[in-house]
């Protein structure tokens, strides 16, 4: 029996990841405290916000240069995300065309071709992340930005790394994998692999989402990768885009979780079902109210964010790319 | 000065008695002489202590936050209770401190969140007829419900809920006194039970 404490929990699914960039810069500004600055007296700041760049400030020496870079940021101006394409908002399909494209995406996974993963070996990630520019919370539109962030993460999930500044920065090895990693090895029997992720009433949501975190940052063998698409198909509301959506130049097909007024997609390659990205998309007009606040409109067909896999391998050593 | 290179001779000695059996405690008192062995401490709590920040605050925020949260532990560990063991309370007790001179932006985060809103705003009849209104929509309203819990409250109501700890650890955090934060707690419950429907929540939304 679930509690109203643990309700709330559940309610917001896996707590997010910190971005490698972010982990440097604030180790970077306490490794720089530590090396020498006499400790401040802590003034309390009223409305404090600590500049992007201002961690990178207070460092000294080699670690001064901390700031975030390897990033590209793109600024697009008025209502849609890109001139040259799409309104990304498709027509919801039904669950029965959702289970059908999750059972081809299952069995090319098992076709696959695979070469196991040694545990020294390193997983290479380039993702562009696309948000809206305002505060946070739900987007309404334009204008979006994007950040490119390339990552490795050593293949047990023990330690990652990425560019700071241009140059690669390899955060310390952990004791134990980060998720998730953690999940490995997956239980090739879907059932037990949605039970492992936590998949049950109250819990699904929180339970794609991580299915979807193994598809975009983990490499798994190919049962184990078949077995993900089949629990996906085993979450109630996993609907389909109709026809194709489009990736970055790129067609996909989208499939993904309806939660309240939003769905959230993954977008697979149509031939090899490979993983391109992911993006949630609000699926209904809403008015958002609350007392004192204006009214908030949230058009059917609003990108809310997207993140699109534009490369990925294994290599040697972090700072390696895939040729 | 320099961060020691990993894997030099000289660090291994250092490391080999270091991090696997170390307690919290003995790392700060080490870190009042050796002020890199902070850094123990940071990637030890660093990513829990964003995921917390991230789900209050949202990512930007989020990223200040938990970078200031251990400078300010840095600046405080000559004052750190070496009676507990465990520096997780310490550490979220300052992220909340923290997270608190940004209520207007956390309250906002949760409007945001208010996804499925009043009856017929969204969920049309047709979906209400048809279930649609599950365990995954209960975001919405308990997103509605935390807006609306005063500060002080929701600081103990999150510590216990998302943070995992008892009501004593987080009056520990927060630096209250243990009874306040069980009545906060209970405040806080009342109205997040209330938001749920004072229906047993495994209920809602299962077909049956």
């Amino acid at each position: 029996m679930m509690d109203d404490l643990e309700t709330l929990r559940e309610a917001w699914g896996e707590p997010k990841t910190p971005s490698h960039t972010a982990r440097m810069q604030a180790r970077a500004a306490l490794m720089s405290r530590a090396a020498g600055r006499p400790p401040e007296p802590v003034r309390p700041r009223r409305g404090f916000r600590l500049p992007r760049v201002g961690v990178g400030l207070v460092a000294v020496g080699a670690l001064a240069a901390v700031v975030a870079a390897g990033v590209v940021v793109v600024r697009t101006s008025g209502g849609s995300r890109d001139s040259h394409s799409s309104p990304p908002g498709g027509q919801v399909g039904s669950v029965a065309l959702a289970a059908n494209v999750l059972d081809r995406a299952s069995t090319a996974a098992e076709h696959r071709h695979f070469t196991p993963l040694r545990s020294h070996q390193w997983i290479y990630t380039k993702m562009s992340h696309t948000t809206g520019t305002g505060p946070g919370g739900v987007v309404t539109g334009g204008p979006y930005k994007t950040k490119v962030e390339e990552n490795w993460w050593r293949a047990d999930g023990r330690q990652s790394a990425g560019i700071t500044n241009g140059r690669l920065s390899v955060g310390p090895a952990g004791t134990k994998p980060q998720r998730p990693f953690s999940y490995a090895p997956l239980p090739t029997d879907p059932d037990a692999l949605l039970r492992k992720v936590g998949g049950r009433a109250g819990g699904y949501e929180m339970a794609y989402d991580t299915l979807v975190e193994i598809l975009a940052q983990t490499v798994p063998p190919p049962r184990e990768e078949a077995a993900v698409f089949q629990a996906i198909k085993k979450i109630p509301r996993v609907t389909l885009i109709k026809g194709r959506v489009d990736a970055a130049g790129r067609p996909a097909i989208a499939v993904g979780l309806e939660t309240g007024v939003d769905h959230k997609e993954v977008l697979l390659d149509p031939k090899t079902y490979a993983f391109l990205g992911d993006r949630v998309i609000t699926i209904r007009d809403q008015t958002l109210e609350s007392e004192g606040e204006p009214k908030t409109f949230v058009k059917k067909g609003t990108l809310q964010t997207e993140r699109l896999r534009t490369a990925v391998g294994v290599v040697a050593r972090p700072g390696q790319r895939p040729s | 000065m320099r961060r020691p290179e990993p894997g030099t001779a000289e660090v291994t000695g250092e490391r080999g008695d270091a991090t696997a059996g170390t307690t919290d405690a003995e790392i700060i008192r080490l870190s009042g002489r050796e002020p890199e062995r902070f850094a123990e401490i940071f990637d030890r709590y660093y990513a829990e202590v964003y995921g917390y920040a991230e789900r209050r605050l949202g990512p930007s925020l989020a990223d200040d936050v938990a970078a200031e949260t251990f400078l300010i532990a840095f600046d405080r560990r000559d004052r750190y209770d070496a009676a507990h063991s465990i520096a997780r309370p310490w550490l979220y007790g300052i992220a909340s401190n923290l997270i608190s001179r940004h209520h207007r932006a956390e309250t906002r985060h949760y409007r945001a969140l208010t996804r499925v809103g009043p009856p017929g705003t969204v969920d049309g009849p047709a979906d209400q007829a048809l279930g649609r209104v599950d365990a995954q929509s209960n975001r919405g309203r308990l997103a509605r419900a935390l807006a609306a819990i005063p500060r002080g409250d929701r600081d103990v109501l999150l510590l216990v809920a998302w943070a995992g700890m008892t009501g004593e650890e987080a009056g520990r955090a927060l630096d209250i006194p243990s009874g306040t934060a069980r009545s906060r707690l209970h405040r806080a419950r009342r109205k997040i039970r209330a938001a749920l429907g004072g229906i047993d929540p495994t209920t809602i939304g299962e077909d049956a």
